[in-house]
């Protein structure tokens, strides 16, 4: 092989590992949200007309973890408002959904009684050493209860967590059976605080 | 600090209120602190020396003895603020809404595990930053109500100035609601912090 040769096959190797390197640097991972909310058991419900106060914060959330190559993001904001909503309609007699309004006071609207707004409070994932290793996911989310002058009735946090396989990372359902674990204990444990809560069950026969 | 494994930090033990620090109670509704001022206890319980990162660690501990009354701990009026000498805002004294309003300007406002963007940064060398986030968000105390009979407890973390005094003395304001009565009894507790 001429030297002349050599050099050509060295830059044209050079090109492509540099290519490979600079694709890899912005490759981002977007993991599937769930589209079905969790199954709820039924409660006996609270006489209020409800405004499920979906904020943009709410919408936009997401679990995002970024390494020096790549950045893995699982989306949360469908699915967080879809089951709000879901474990509202089970606690509530009427349900009306609002999005866009992000303030958290009164009043309140079209009619409702009361103003509940859910928040994702923290969500975090660990990293197993290996693919066959424990992944955990743990996840917060807030309720707060505002009458319609904006004053605090009730508010709760409700703590969930999830463990699977880690997996393969780049698969588009990776930690999908942990997520789903923890939305089931989420909004599960939700349904339960709402529904027993003297306080608002009080404040639904003051009205 | 944390091995590659994902072992978790230990949870802070709960004791009866009265060996904490301080302790206050108003309207049947007691409240207890105790700033996490040690680098070792933060060692443990947060993986890292807190203090030295500028973050103070406050364990809030709340039990409800009132028969009737349901208090709701409101998150975002907990701050930190320059302690008064001689001021007319005495410890424990229950404060209206336009009081805790004017006296809290220019406090440092409870800050949520969220905006602790720093906690990246500051464990860089963890193996584990994953656990020491959940770690921090799973301690912390939320906007909850606390019914009669029913206690709870839960950190708030503060960030302190860079910059600071080897010896700062702060006044810790802790508000809890009362949503039928649409008042809030305000705790207030003296902390000294110090050095990194």
């Amino acid at each position: 092989m001429t030297a002349s040769l050599l050099n050509r096959v060295i830059a044209v190797c050079s090109f492509a590992l540099m290519s490979m390197m600079i694709a890899g640097c912005c490759a981002t991972i977007v993991y599937n949200e769930p589209t079905k909310p969790v199954a709820l058991e039924p409660v006996q419900k609270v006489d209020l007309k409800v405004e499920l106060r979906l904020t943009s914060a709410l919408r936009k959330s997401q679990w995002e973890h970024k390494e020096v190559t790549m950045t893995y993001q699982q989306p949360l904001g469908n699915t967080l408002s879809m089951n709000s909503e879901a474990a509202a309609k089970v606690v509530f007699k009427q349900v009306l959904v609002i999005s866009g309004n992000d303030k958290a006071d009164g009043p309140c609207a079209n009619g409702a009684d009361v103003i509940l707004i859910p928040a994702l409070a923290s969500v975090e994932r660990d990293r197993p050493a290996t693919m066959f290793g424990t992944q955990t996911t743990s996840m917060q989310v807030t309720w707060t209860l505002l009458d319609c002058e904006g004053n605090l009735l009730w508010a709760t946090t409700v703590a969930g967590e999830g463990k699977g396989p880690l997996g393969n990372l780049v698969s588009k359902n990776q930690g999908r059976p942990q997520l789903d674990i923890v939305l089931q204990e989420i909004f599960g444990k939700s349904v339960k605080e709402m529904s027993a809560s003297d306080v608002i069950r009080q404040y639904a026969a003051s009205r | 600090m944390l091995g590659c494994s994902a072992q978790r930090l230990p949870d802070y033990p709960t004791l009866p209120l009265s060996e904490y620090g301080q302790m206050k109670t108003q309207d049947g509704v007691t409240v207890a602190v105790h700033p996490m001022t040690d680098s070792q206890e933060t060692e443990k319980y947060f993986g890292m020396n807190l203090l030295k990162h500028d973050t103070l660690v406050v364990l809030v501990a709340v039990e409800n003895h009132s028969p009737t009354v349901n208090f709701i701990i409101q998150k975002d009026r907990i701050s930190l603020k320059e302690t008064l000498s001689g001021g007319s805002n005495k410890i424990g004294q229950n404060t209206s809404e336009s009081a805790l309003a004017a006296v809290t300007g220019g406090a440092i406002l409870v800050c949520p595990v969220a905006a602790l963007v720093t906690i990246p940064f500051m464990v860089q060398a963890a193996t584990n930053t994953a656990e020491i986030k959940r770690n921090f968000a799973a301690k912390e105390l939320h906007q909850e109500t606390i019914s009669p009979g029913n206690a709870k407890n839960g950190f708030v973390y503060f960030r302190l100035p860079p910059e600071r005094s080897a010896q700062m003395q702060k006044t810790l304001s802790i508000s809890l609601w009362d949503p039928i009565g649409k008042r809030s009894n305000i705790f207030e507790y003296q902390i000294e912090i110090g050095s990194k």
